[in-house]
């Protein structure tokens, strides 16, 4: 039975906002958010995610929804607001 | 600047320090009343009512005043280890140079 | 991605550059593993303390790995300070919320156990989840906050400890 509760995974991908907007990348042999890195990223949270099952609510859909709401929390927020400010940020 | 700034921190000050008697002042009022034996036995029958995990449930719901003091344990933590090892040297900028500008215009006074 | 070069540039006192590769994306999966453990605390084991420390181990990965200095998960000074007592401010004021309606500090408004509260004031602070605790995960969701906050402080302030014993 799909019966998606959406409270808990809007507060997950608010979570991940505020941790991912601390994110500020300015390295040479890091890991860069080009779009092969995001797509890797993304298949082994849902890879992730899927072996987890329905984890924090348990008649949800299969794969733990919270989850992959932090995740792409946290990828929205470093896209959007991490980096930009360059000294106190 | 600094006086102003002092004035309003010790008006926060107070008026936190209000709140957090007036809280205590009212637990502690009337406590003999409230004290009921076997409540724990009550509180388990009832409390898998609002969530399955009851540890949560004790920890948040029943003791939610020992969980305020308990994670205000974590700041007086960092607050001691700044203290004691930085030596007061991890500061911003802006506070040291107020705090030498105190400083400054204290020596220049006497 | 060393893009058009042929090998990374890479003195003996940084960290590999497998480690440094790996470690942002492993670091994320940690912090999101801490956010459904805070958010999943009043229906599985776990909870805001729990939850906070996995999010608060993602940060030190990186800063022992990247050093303190150019990690890039940085908490600067006034975001630790402002998150800190936001999160303190919103936990007192959930308990206030409870010693203004009812009389008993932090009564949980949303669940209701005792009928205290009309139902339309409980309809607010209720949590939007099958199980409507109350204010029990926005309780664990702030203790969550404080725990990173607090336990990547004192990591982030013994690193800055040994780079001022070496300047000395």
């Amino acid at each position: 039975m799909v019966a998606l509760v959406l409270g808990p995974i809007v507060i997950a991908v608010i979570f991940g906002f505020i941790v991912g907007t601390r994110i500020h990348l300015n390295l040479e042999n890091s890991f860069k958010f080009t779009i092969s890195g995001i797509i890797a990223l993304i298949i082994g949270a849902i890879l992730m995610a899927y072996g987890i099952g329905q984890f924090p609510v348990y008649n949800d859909l299969a794969i733990a929804a919270t989850f992959l709401g932090a995740i792409f929390g946290l990828l929205i927020g470093s896209a959007l607001l991490g980096g930009r400010a360059k000294g106190d940020h | 600047m600094s006086d102003k700034i002092a004035s309003v921190r010790s008006l926060i000050m107070l008026f936190a320090a209000i709140i957090f008697a007036s809280t205590l002042f009212d637990a502690i009022y009337g406590f003999k009343n409230l004290i009921q034996p076997g409540i724990s036995l009550v509180y388990n029958a009832i409390g898998t009512q609002l969530a399955p995990n009851m540890v949560t449930l004790v920890v948040f719901d029943w003791r939610g005043f020992d969980t305020l003091g308990e994670s205000l344990i974590l700041v007086t933590a960092v607050l001691v280890v700044l203290l004691i090892f930085g030596k007061g040297k991890i500061l911003d900028k802006n506070i040291n140079a107020d705090i030498d500008s105190v400083n400054d215009n204290e020596g220049d006074d006497e | 991605m060393a893009e058009g070069k042929k090998s990374p540039n890479w003195n003996k006192d940084d960290s590999s550059p497998i480690l440094k590769i790996m470690t942002l994306p492993i670091a994320f999966i940690m912090i999101a593993l801490g956010i459904m453990t805070i958010l999943g605390g009043h229906i599985t084991p776990g909870g805001g303390f729990q939850g906070g420390a996995m999010i608060a181990g993602g940060i030190i990965f990186c800063v022992i790995v990247y050093g303190v200095d150019d990690t890039p998960l940085k908490l600067s000074h006034r975001f630790i300070s402002t998150l800190e007592s936001l999160v303190a401010l919103a936990y007192v004021l959930l308990g206030l919320a409870g010693l203004a309606l009812t009389g008993s500090f932090l009564y949980n408004i949303g669940g209701n156990l005792y009928g205290a509260v009309p139902q339309a004031i409980a309809a607010i602070f209720s949590y939007p989840d099958v199980t409507h605790a109350g204010i029990v995960p926005y309780l664990n969701i702030a203790v969550g906050l404080k725990v990173l906050v607090g336990l990547s402080a004192i990591v982030i302030a013994f690193s800055k400890f040994k780079k001022l014993a070496e300047e000395e």
